[in-house]
């Protein structure tokens, strides 16, 4: 039987540490690092940030758990960063690009509710353990027979990624890097007209709505912190350059 | 001492002559779990034991320069000497760690007990919870992959894909086979999109494996690339981060327990070839026993250059 109220405050818990009300159901997973695969195909993407479209930077997460990415079980009394030596160098390796762990979120990055601190990891409490993840994925209980879905702060991850290149703390992209991207991109666009042969115009034009939004907003995006009218980047050449435009 | 007056009923009875609950059999339902091992179909390969090595990080060789991926040089003239051909060699590495669960209870439970979840019984499940690890790990490990090939701002497509198969069919050298590791709602995605597709029907193997299949994981086939789902796929920043790779690409090192030594007196067992040792304690100044399983296990990705991987990163919809 739960103690009292009373009791329970006077040891200077809260009752909800008690019936673990504010407990995820969840289980627990390890911390991590954000990386930026810098140069590797996809590591840029558009997004728009108060109607201007801007290349940000794509994070990925670095989990250290013993075993993977070079992480691995400190001898006992050794210095517990030399955990993550081997991860660093793998991830060099790699062409990682890691994020400072203490590199600051600016408050008017941080979602509501949300601490101010040092670093983008939080943790919370879950079954068993920590359930860690990035501020800007502010976890709740999961539905019944559900997996938990954090409620994903977007545009405000968009904005500090934003933040990162304009403070220096990310290089800006390779070229290629976004020109790759918008030939993708505009792939698709063919690729669903090339699918749609045979469908009414109109649902044609429905199907092509998507990709084609995505293509302008490649085509629309700036690096940010850079010169605010960009060369224009390359655009696909020749024949399907043409298919493109049709 | 109660009085049970006339007519006597069930809910003035239960308490003394009664009882509050009886449970229905013996069985116990085992609450629904993934059972899905990717240590099959190559998921994840076995590179090697590091038992005895005096290490527990390991390194791979590669090289390249000659073979296939070079070509002889046109002479000029019949005397020409030949210039000789440097290759290239590189190594990658995969670093194994301890992981470790255990089971206990008191002496009381264990005498009062009549149900078949003893400490013993815990026991006979470390080799699937050390296959969940290895799963989860492999997740891990996923998320990792640094080219991604999806559209992130969407849920996963037909283009997406199409755009993966392309991906591999570019990498020089390419030698047809992938899988793919999902969260199974990007299996969903994938799934609707196709259904709404003009024209293209559904993979043929698609029912026979959703039937036959379900619970080693695999999905379905589409593209020449089979497709497994697991929920331990990690969910970052509102998006799920699955990926596909030709088997090889990852790879897993244990350091086996078949050198341990004399164990016996903890009652010992050696699971082998998975590096799992097992031990148990009996305790009578606590009055408890227990159960412990350790392993030394790691994963690794062996370089694109020499298994293909990409990222599947897409938004996750909700």
């Amino acid at each position: 039987m739960p103690a009292p109220t009373a009791q329970v405050q006077s040891a200077g818990e809260t009752l909800s540490e008690i019936d673990g009300a504010n407990v995820l159901r969840v289980a627990p997973n390890a911390p991590f690092w954000l990386v930026h695969w810098r140069n590797a195909p996809g590591s840029w993407e558009p997004a728009e940030i108060d109607g201007q479209s801007y290349w940000l930077p794509v994070l990925s997460p670095f989990i250290l758990t013993v075993g993977v990415n070079g992480f691995r079980t400190a001898a006992s009394g050794e210095d517990p960063s030399s955990r993550v030596s081997r991860s660093k160098v793998v991830l060099t390796d790699r062409g990682g690009e890691l994020l400072d762990v203490s590199l600051p979120v600016p408050a008017e990055f941080v979602p509501p509710g949300q601490a101010v601190g040092p670093g983008f990891l939080r943790s919370a409490p879950c079954r068993g353990g920590k359930f860690y993840h990035i501020v800007w994925d502010v976890p709740r209980q999961p539905l019944a027979g559900r997996e938990m879905t954090p409620e994903h702060y977007r545009d405000l991850f968009n904005r500090w990624r934003r933040w990162l290149v304009e403070e220096g703390h990310i290089a800006p992209p390779d070229p290629q890097v976004l020109e790759d991207a918008i030939s993708n991109a505009s792939r698709r666009v063919h690729d669903v007209a090339s699918a749609s042969m045979t469908d009414e115009s109109s649902v044609r034009e429905q199907r092509r709505a998507k990709p084609a939004r995505r293509e302008a907003l490649h085509l629309a995006a700036v690096v940010p912190g850079a010169d605010p009218a960009p060369a224009p980047p390359s655009r696909p050449r020749g024949k399907k350059a043409a298919e493109v435009a049709a | 001492m109660a009085t049970l007056s006339p007519p006597i009923l069930h809910s003035d009875a239960e308490g003394q002559l009664g009882r509050p609950f009886d449970f229905l059999g013996d069985a116990i339902a085992l609450e629904l779990a993934e059972n899905f091992d990717v240590t099959m179909n190559g998921l994840v390969v076995m590179l090697g034991d590091l038992s005895g090595s005096g290490s527990d990080t390991g390194r791979l060789r590669r090289a390249t320069g000659f073979g296939w991926s070079t070509t002889f040089s046109d002479m000029a003239t019949e005397t020409d000497p030949i210039v000789a051909t440097a290759i290239q060699a590189a190594y990658d590495s995969i670093t194994i760690g301890r992981v470790g669960l255990a089971f206990e209870e008191s002496f009381t439970r264990a005498v009062l007990a009549d149900d078949p979840i003893s400490v013993e019984y815990l026991a006979q499940s470390f080799l699937s919870s050390y296959l969940a690890t290895v799963r989860s790990k492999l997740a891990a490990q996923v998320a990792s992959f640094s080219t991604n090939v999806a559209d992130a701002t969407a849920t996963l497509d037909v283009d997406d894909w199409i755009a993966l198969r392309n991906a591999f069919e570019n990498t020089t050298g390419f030698a047809g086979m992938a899988n793919a590791l999902l969260k199974p709602r990007q299996v969903g995605y994938l799934r609707s999109s196709i259904r709404a597709e003009t024209g293209l029907q559904f993979p043929e193997p698609h029912e026979a494996y959703q039937r036959l299949q379900v619970n080693n994981g695999l999905r379905m086939s589409y593209l020449g690339i089979d497709i497994y789902a697991s929920g331990d796929i990690t969910t970052s920043s509102g998006d799920d981060f699955g990926g596909a790779w030709v088997p090889g690409a990852v790879g897993m090192a244990v350091g086996d327990a078949s050198g341990i030594g004399d164990i016996s007196d903890a009652n010992g067992q050696v699971v082998p070839g998975w590096g799992i040792v097992i031990t148990r304690k009996t305790d009578g100044q606590s009055a408890t026993k227990r159960v412990d399983g350790n392993a030394l296990l790691g994963l690794t990705t062996i370089s694109p250059n020499v298994a293909p991987q990409f990222l599947i990163r897409n938004d996750d919809g909700v």
